[in-house]
């Protein structure tokens, strides 16, 4: 009888090396899959879902038609006018089709991996890790959503003496939230706007349960930095900030704020899946915006109060 | 006097002229006295004001005066490294029986192969001043090469004194004319007096390089802000179109003051010694100076070096070893004591690569024959680049005498043996190689696109690549790459790169040491490149080699840590001559960032880094030909993506921003 326990893999976006604004020092970004929110300004659509999602770039094909030829169920066909087309319906993202384009118009957004292929990518960068004070950030999508696979790839880094931080919009039930304070060092914590009825309307759901893990965070003493995504018209005014504030105020675990200024990267790859960007400010967060909301709330806590993306 | 020397005397060339006081030598008299007439003759070049003496550009044709006594400009003048230079179409268009003359000259004495680099033994000089030299020389027996030097002396003295008169006229302040009745010829007793004495011999030298900038100066260093007197002859080596400094490992006041004193200029070059005990404070000036670009200082592994050095010569002293530093671009010497080419020959990997493949592809069953044959044709054309090196350095050494070099740099004159002739303490060969990455490059595609995956045959392969078919080209930039965080394409580097650089300690040098390689580029990748054609790594015809050790530009997909990594599996361990990686960054990070990838490159054991601000111009490149930057992410809080990803308004709009606020 085979006693061994399948290794646990998750849906893997993608693994960034060398970021350096994901928590202290040179650090390993893994982005999984999968997010209960629906931010409309959010730029990583492609991490909604938790299952693999196909990217299109028509600008690059040439119409080759290698996937047609490797796809079963007819979404790539060859137009009689010598193009190419892409039927989404029909498609069941098995990710065959991405492995015939040679020239990088498809892409596989999303991965199964397991923990181990994850840590030994991870690895590679330790002595990064230890030159910089950095370590692993486990990010998304929402990685709650996956509490299993972020738990054991969180616990093996603890393992191999790495500094661990967990970015999560903090959505996920309690229960979760406890396994996971035991193996990260510093907790990335979204806020993202004050008021219940208006994060509703903006994210899809209630601001209740990340207020929830906020206080069990404090309770066991977990490091948090509160990260603050500024979005024009969306939350720029100073109802929102004073809300930060006073969460701010009341968690003495919260040890700086991170502010995040809208940028409309995200844009272009909506397209790419095929799916309707609902949010299409083409303009970057004027910086004067983010410099007063700095301002601001630093008359208002007594934490550092950081703009993202400035060193 | 002979007919000759009047001649050119006559038409205003008095250095030529000076070549052909001794028509049939001996060698180091013909060279010496030409040295001597230049500086009884040369202009004394200075600007109002300046603390240094000369102050300007030095090096270039300089004016001289005619028989019937209007002035002209000179044709055949110093050159720090070929000796004497002479511009040949001018020279013909001035005086075709001058030229005709000198070509004769030309035929029995004259520079062969490439180039090299010196450091004179400033310390010493500034510690013993020029009188202790003419003493030392004295005091040997006579011979042609005592007689010369001493008549270099004579030349040089003159020129000093040359220089007292005139500067009170030239708006010279009087702390220079004092400092200059000490220095150089006896030894410098203040910071002042220490700087004009480096200056000015330095100029001796064609602004050539100064060493350890740092530790010259230390020893008269008492709290002086020296910037001011720094910034002079540094702009004096930029306006000369002259290289490098070198900084630590002894960090003193003086390496805050030189790496300060040198904001904004692009030479000289920077090297700065990187040991675990750097201070901070150093760290921060470092990062600040290559956020502004430009790429100065860069970082050398000091554990590294030290090391590999030891292991290659024997003889090497600690306290030798402790003067290591870099001439020219980057080319290792011990400063004072070192003749080395710098740079004597390239060997093009790439381009040898492009007939193996071309001749053998359509021949190799498998991809383990394809590259074990391509090692052996590699071997066989690095046994030819060092014999042919070894016959220039024969050849130089019977026709060619460095006066400068051969008085200031230990142990010539002890030896009573000239620079080009072998008498430095240490003389080795430096020499380049280019195109390697691309060449590794190459063969991963073949492998993975002809062996592996068999998507075609050779000879469709070899079509494909020589139509420059677009949609094969991006084929080709999927295939696996060094630099990349591909474990099997790392190993191929290290196996290539150990095999070939450990071949360079097979090679025996007449002269010296030996051969030590460099990985090194400066400009010679685009002239390298120009002469390949379309290589599968991606490469179009004539285009640019890659400009380091490192990944080939654009390929490095998973940003600078991984790419460091991969650098780190190019073997440089035998590669004594300076093994450079460059690296581009592509917004403002913090002084901790910059200082964490050096220090984590070092521990991987990479010898040397030089990180450079990408600036608009790149993004603006990337824009234009996505293909072409790859590799470059844009990185904004929580987000990155490659900038070939963006919509063409995003493009823009990151440009507009240019990533560096
Ligand atoms: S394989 Fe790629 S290039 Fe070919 S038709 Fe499909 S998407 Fe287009
Ligand atoms: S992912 Fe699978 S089902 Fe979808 S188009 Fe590609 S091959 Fe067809």
């Amino acid at each position: 009888m085979n006693t061994q326990v399948p290794p646990i893999t998750g849906h893997v976006l993608n693994i960034q090396h060398f970021c350096v604004d994901d928590g202290p020092g040179i650090r390993t970004t893994v982005f999984l899959k999968g997010c209960p929110l629906r931010c409309v300004w959010c730029h990583n659509p492609e991490s909604h879902e938790a299952a693999a999602e196909i990217l299109y770039r028509a600008e690059r094909c040439r119409a080759c038609g290698r996937c047609a030829a490797l796809c079963e169920r007819g979404a790539h066909t060859l137009t009689a006018d010598g193009g190419h087309s892409y039927d989404r319906t029909k498609c069941i993202r098995c990710g065959s089709c991405v492995k015939g384009c040679r020239v990088e118009a498809l892409e596989q957004a999303g991965e199964r991996q397991t923990v181990e292929e994850v840590l030994a990518e991870i690895l590679t960068d330790r002595v990064f890790y230890a030159t910089s004070g950095g370590g692993v950030t486990v990010s998304g999508g929402e990685p709650t959503a996956q509490a299993a696979f972020t738990e054991a790839l969180l616990t093996a880094c603890r393992h191999e003496g790495l500094h661990t931080c967990l970015e999560s919009c903090g959505w996920c039930s309690a229960e979760i939230m406890r396994r996971l304070i035991p193996c990260t060092d510093l907790f990335l914590l979204d806020f993202k706007i004050s008021d219940d009825i208006r994060h509703r309307h903006y994210t899809g759901v209630s601001n209740r349960p990340i207020l929830e893990n906020l206080a069990l965070l404090k309770e066991h003493h977990a490091r948090v930095i509160l990260r603050c995504p500024l979005i024009p018209d969306v939350n720029t005014d100073t109802a929102h900030y004073d809300g930060i504030a006073s969460v701010v105020n009341k968690h003495e675990n919260i040890e700086q704020i991170d502010l995040e200024p809208y940028h409309p990267m995200g844009i272009g790859k909506s397209a790419a899946l095929g799916k309707e960007a609902a949010y299409t400010h083409t303009e970057f967060l004027d910086p004067a915006v983010a410099e007063r909301a700095k301002e601001y709330l630093e008359r208002r806590v007594s934490v550092p109060v950081r703009i993202s993306g400035k060193q | 006097m002979n007919e000759h020397v009047q001649y050119l005397n006559d038409i205003g060339e008095p250095f030529a002229a000076g070549l052909l006081e001794y028509p049939e030598g001996p060698l180091p008299m013909t060279y010496c006295r030409a040295y001597r007439r230049y500086y009884e003759t040369c202009p004394i070049v200075y600007r109002a004001g300046a603390p240094l003496f000369p102050a300007g550009i030095t090096t270039h044709p300089y004016t001289a005066v005619t028989a019937d006594g209007t002035e002209t400009k000179t044709y055949v003048y110093p050159h720090y490294a070929h000796q004497y230079w002479i511009n040949w179409p001018c020279l013909e268009q001035k005086d075709a029986r001058a030229a005709a003359i000198m070509r004769e000259y030309a035929t029995r004495f004259r520079y062969a192969g490439e180039w090299n680099h010196s450091m004179l033994n400033y310390k010493r000089i500034l510690a013993e001043g020029i009188d202790r030299y003419e003493q030392r020389l004295l005091a040997k027996q006579e011979s042609d090469f005592r007689t010369a030097l001493l008549d270099l002396i004579e030349g040089l003295r003159t020129y000093h004194r040359r220089a007292l008169e005139a500067l009170p006229a030239m708006g010279a302040p009087e702390e220079l004319i004092d400092a200059l009745k000490h220095v150089p010829f006896s030894p410098a007793k203040t910071a002042y007096e220490a700087v004009v004495a480096l200056n000015f011999c330095l100029s001796l030298d064609g602004w050539d390089n100064v060493g350890r900038l740092d530790s010259i100066l230390s020893p008269y260093y008492k709290g002086e802000d020296m910037r001011p007197w720094l910034r002079c002859m540094m702009l004096s080596m930029q306006e000369n179109d002259r290289w490098s400094i070198t900084l630590g490992p002894d960090y003193s006041e003086v390496t805050r003051q030189a790496l300060e004193a040198s904001v904004g200029l692009a030479r000289p070059l920077t090297q700065l010694r990187v040991t675990d005990g750097m201070p901070e404070e150093l760290w921060e000036l470092a990062a600040k100076r290559i956020l502004e670009g430009g790429g100065q200082p860069a970082f050398y592994n000091e554990k590294a070096i030290q090391s590999r050095l030891k292991g290659r010569i024997p003889h090497l002293t600690e306290e030798d070893a402790l003067e290591f530093s870099g001439g020219g671009c980057t080319e290792t010497a011990f400063a004072g004591y070192t003749y080395s080419g710098g740079t004597d020959d390239n060997i093009n990997v790439l381009e040898i690569f492009e007939k193996y493949m071309h001749e053998q592809l359509p021949h190799a069953k498998t991809f383990e024959e394809f590259y074990e044959n391509f090692v052996t044709l590699l071997h066989a054309e690095q046994d030819i680049q060092m014999a042919t090196i070894n016959a220039y350095w024969n050849r130089r050494a019977e026709t060619c005498f460095a006066p400068i070099r051969t008085l200031f740099v230990e142990d010539c004159i002890d030896r009573g043996i000239g620079w080009f002739q072998g008498g430095a303490r240490y003389t080795f060969s430096i020499h380049s190689d280019s195109g390697m990455p691309n060449t590794v490059d190459s063969l991963l595609a073949i492998r993975h696109l002809v062996y592996e995956e068999k998507r075609y045959t050779p000879e469709a392969f070899l079509a494909l690549l020589t139509a420059e078919d677009p949609a094969f080209y991006a084929e080709l930039k999927t295939c696996p790459a060094y630099g990349a965080g591909d474990a099997r394409a790392d190993a191929l580097v290290k196996d290539l790169t150990t095999r070939f650089y450990e071949h360079y300690r097979t090679g025996k040098l007449d002269l010296g040491l030996g051969f030590f390689p460099t990985a090194h580029q400066f400009t010679r990748h685009v002239r390298e490149g120009a002469k390949v054609g379309p290589t599968p790594d991606g490469r179009h015809a004539g285009m640019p080699e890659a400009d380091s050790l490192a990944a080939v530009n654009g390929k490095a997909v998973k940003g600078p840590t991984v790419m460091l990594s991969g650098a780190a599996c190019y073997e440089q361990k035998d590669i004594y001559g300076m093994a450079v990686t460059n690296l581009s960054i592509t917004r403002k990070y913090s002084p901790q960032v910059i200082r964490a990838l050096v220090e984590g490159y070092f521990a991987l054991g990479g010898t040397q880094l030089q990180i450079t601000a990408v600036d608009r111009n790149t993004l603006l490149e990337a824009r234009e030909d996505p293909d072409s930057h790859r590799d470059l992410i844009v990185r904004v809080g929580g987000y990155s993506d490659y900038f070939r990803n963006l919509t063409d308004q995003l493009k823009d709009a990151v440009i507009a921003r240019t990533l560096f606020e």
